[in-house]
């Protein structure tokens, strides 16, 4: 006997873990259980993806505002496989809600839930509160406006009902959505509900195994078979597809990354991930003292009915035609959750685009290489290169310190004389916004670069332009739809002539008639 | 399928079914293991990059044939972070607008080594180890020379490269 074969069974004599593993893999399945049992598998494999991601993201992740969101462009960019790391376990989470409501209708459609599995059935619905709990724990954790924005949405929700002030105190940890906030869902989400989640797996497992799978609604002729190796085949095959699946979302498609959280952007359209966009729809039908219906009252009476189903449908049918009152229940719920995230969906306004670069960025990304940046930030200078700072200080910290570098970096003796315009200033923060998001600049034309940097220099000192710049003056992002080409050059060569009380400088003498041109013709496009 | 109705146990149909499950879930594990692999070795393998650093030293003030010690500050990434680090060269001047730059880590078990002025020695602390100015050992258990790092002398600034 080879000492391999001798060890293991040592290992058996001391442990019995063949039988064990006969137990577990031998359980003698039906004739007739076919594909559609395959549902609670595929959850199964997801969860096992989902935790082993989990763990490796926990080494790179760090639960504080400071550095969360860095830590989660680390993984994603300088990380080897760290994009689809954390792809396969961003995709996983939608796979999983989708996997478990499917196998729960699955359980319903064929009756699973009756006697005698109705506490298998109860631990199920804890199972998907508890996936439901690592969503929403989930998409806090990489501090950006996002996550920012949907958990300040969250905490009030939960301030509005009773105890409210108690139960948002609760969630909130804090004064204020921040450090304290994080951490607790961060331990919420990798301590309390993992624990809580293995703890109900093993039961649901447990009681699945002690009633047998609830097989074929009608009797099928046959002899049972064990599930290994003969239903396990089916099952390996379905989270295979699965799994493949998920793979190809981690690869193809970037799990997205909003800007960092800004509590002071009021720009930030917030919206949940799609699997809470129905009950966000649902509170826009219950305004104002109407509220706690849409945030408490409805989501209570769903979750209700899905704890007592197997107590209300006694009856031992388990065809759902003869199970009108609960198909149609079901259908209902299904439906009216299926059109709330459409219609959810369909109110999502589309997000400025990153990728994007409007004029000050382009512009600030010349600013930069101006020598009074480069004097300090160089490698081995006296600061960081700047395209490795990315944004630490807030906004008006680094317009102060273009500005003038002196009065912010008071140690620094050589700092360069005479910073540098507002509107230059703006146009490098914006600049430095991009890093942060790191979106990759652009190839641009020539034109467009002579436009952004007189744009950057000159205009966005009191212009808005694609939200970017002062406002002591319009907004120029659309200023081509009710001013053509003729006024803009006249108006922008000597605005007193156009009109004689015209606030604005005349840039007759300062632009070459090539930029003027430029500027004009960028300006007439912007309709 | 249709295997739930064969009447009879087929060992050679019951072996390949076992072989496609555990060849798919090896090939599920591998690709998990691959990407959770890689991102967990990945750092602690990858290389730095080499770059030219200044040294806040002119060469004007280095002394011949005694090595002075200049700090670097040297921005490094630190996983997601951004650090500074301190680092400390040995320059020697080893004629005309020569340098050679030593780093002080002793060889023997990485000690910070000194110029000890009266014996004309760079010294270890821990264990005695005695070098001469260009880092050749002299005496004690270090068992390599100092390792020199390539310098480049631009008009009066030195720069190490690191």
């Amino acid at each position: 006997m080879s000492l391999p074969t001798r060890l293991l069974d040592w290992l058996d004599s001391r442990t019995g873990w063949r039988t064990g593993r006969r137990t577990l893999l031998e359980e003698p399945i039906q004739a007739g259980v076919g594909w559609w049992f395959v549902t609670g598998s595929i959850l199964l494999m997801l969860l096992t993806v989902q935790f082993v991601t989990g763990v490796v993201l926990a080494m790179f992740y760090v639960p504080a505002p400071d550095h969360a969101y860095d830590s989660i462009r680390f993984i994603m960019e300088r990380l080897t496989f760290g994009h689809v790391l954390r792809g396969l376990h961003f995709f996983g989470a939608s796979f999983i809600v989708i996997a478990a409501v499917v196998h729960m209708l699955r359980v319903v459609a064929l009756g699973s839930y009756k006697n005698p599995r109705e506490v298998t059935w109860l631990t199920g619905v804890v199972l998907l509160l508890l996936i439901l709990g690592f969503a929403l724990t989930g998409y806090l954790l990489p501090w950006d406006q996002k996550a920012y924005w949907a958990t300040t949405v969250t905490i009030n929700i939960a301030r509005s009902g009773p105890l409210g002030y108690q139960l948002a105190g609760l969630l909130q940890g804090g004064t204020s959505l921040g450090s304290l906030t994080l951490l607790r869902w961060y331990a919420a989400h990798v301590f309390l509900l993992p624990a809580s989640l293995i703890g109900f797996v093993i039961a649901h497992l447990f009681l699945m195994r002690r009633h047998g799978i609830s097989g074929a609604l009608r009797h099928v002729e046959g002899v049972a078979k064990p599930f290994y190796p003969y239903h396990a085949l089916k099952d390996t095959l379905a989270g295979s597809t699965v799994f493949a699946v998920l793979l190809t979302f981690a690869i193809v498609f970037r799990a997205p990354l909003d800007p960092i959280a800004d509590p002071s952007d009021a720009g930030y359209v917030p919206r949940p991930e799609w699997y809470f966009l129905s009950l966000f729809q649902l509170l826009k039908y219950f305004p104002g003292p109407l509220e706690p219906l849409a945030t408490m009252v409805i989501p209570a009476l769903v979750v209700g009915l899905l704890v007592l189903l197997p107590f209300l449908d006694r009856r031992p049918d388990r065809h759902f035609l003869k199970r009108p009152l609960v198909t149609a229940g079901f259908g209902v719920i299904g439906l009216a959750i299926v059109v709330l995230t459409y219609l959810g969906y369909k109110d999502t306004p589309a997000h400025a685009n990153p990728a994007i670069w409007g004029p000050l960025p382009l512009a600030g990304r010349t600013f930069v290489r101006d020598e009074r940046c480069q004097a300090c930030h160089t490698p081995g200078g006296k600061a960081s290169p700047l395209e490795d700072i990315r944004i630490r200080r807030d906004p008006e910290w680094i317009i102060a310190h273009a500005r003038d570098p002196e009065v912010i970096a008071p140690g620094s003796r050589e700092a360069p004389r005479g910073g540098m315009s507002e509107g230059q200033a703006r146009s490098i923060l914006s600049y430095m916004r991009k890093l942060r998001a790191g979106v990759e600049p652009p190839q641009v034309s020539e034109d467009t670069k002579v436009v952004s940097l007189i744009i950057g220099r000159y205009c966005s000192n009191c212009h808005m332009i694609d939200g970017e710049g002062g406002s002591a003056a319009p907004d120029l992002s659309r200023v081509g739809a009710t001013r053509d080409r003729d006024w803009l050059r006249n108006w922008i060569t000597n605005p007193e002539e156009v009109d004689p009380f015209a606030n604005m400088p005349a840039f007759g003498d300062t632009l070459t008639p090539a930029e003027m041109t430029a500027l004009v013709d960028d300006l007439a496009r912007r309709k | 399928m249709g295997s739930e109705h064969s009447p009879t146990e087929e060992p050679g149909r019951r072996q390949f079914f076992a072989r496609i499950v555990k060849s798919l879930q090896a090939v599920i594990g591998a690709v998990v293991g691959v990407v959770a692999g890689g991102a967990i070795l990945s750092p602690g393998l990858a290389r730095r990059k080499e770059d030219w650093f200044p040294v806040g030293t002119d060469i004007g003030a280095l002394i011949d044939d005694a090595p002075t010690a200049a700090t670097l500050r040297i921005a490094r990434e630190d996983g997601y972070n951004q650090v500074v680090e301190r680092r400390v060269v040995l320059l020697v001047k080893t004629g005309e607008g020569q340098v050679t730059a030593l780093d002080p880590t002793c060889t023997h078990l990485g000690c910070r080594v000194s110029w000890d002025s009266e014996s004309k020695e760079l010294r270890c602390p821990c264990h005695g180890g005695i070098y001469d100015h260009l880092g050749m050992v002299k005496s004690g258990p270090p068992p390599a020379p100092l390792p020199r790092l390539i310098t480049k002398v631009d008009g009066n600034r030195i720069f190490v490269q690191i």
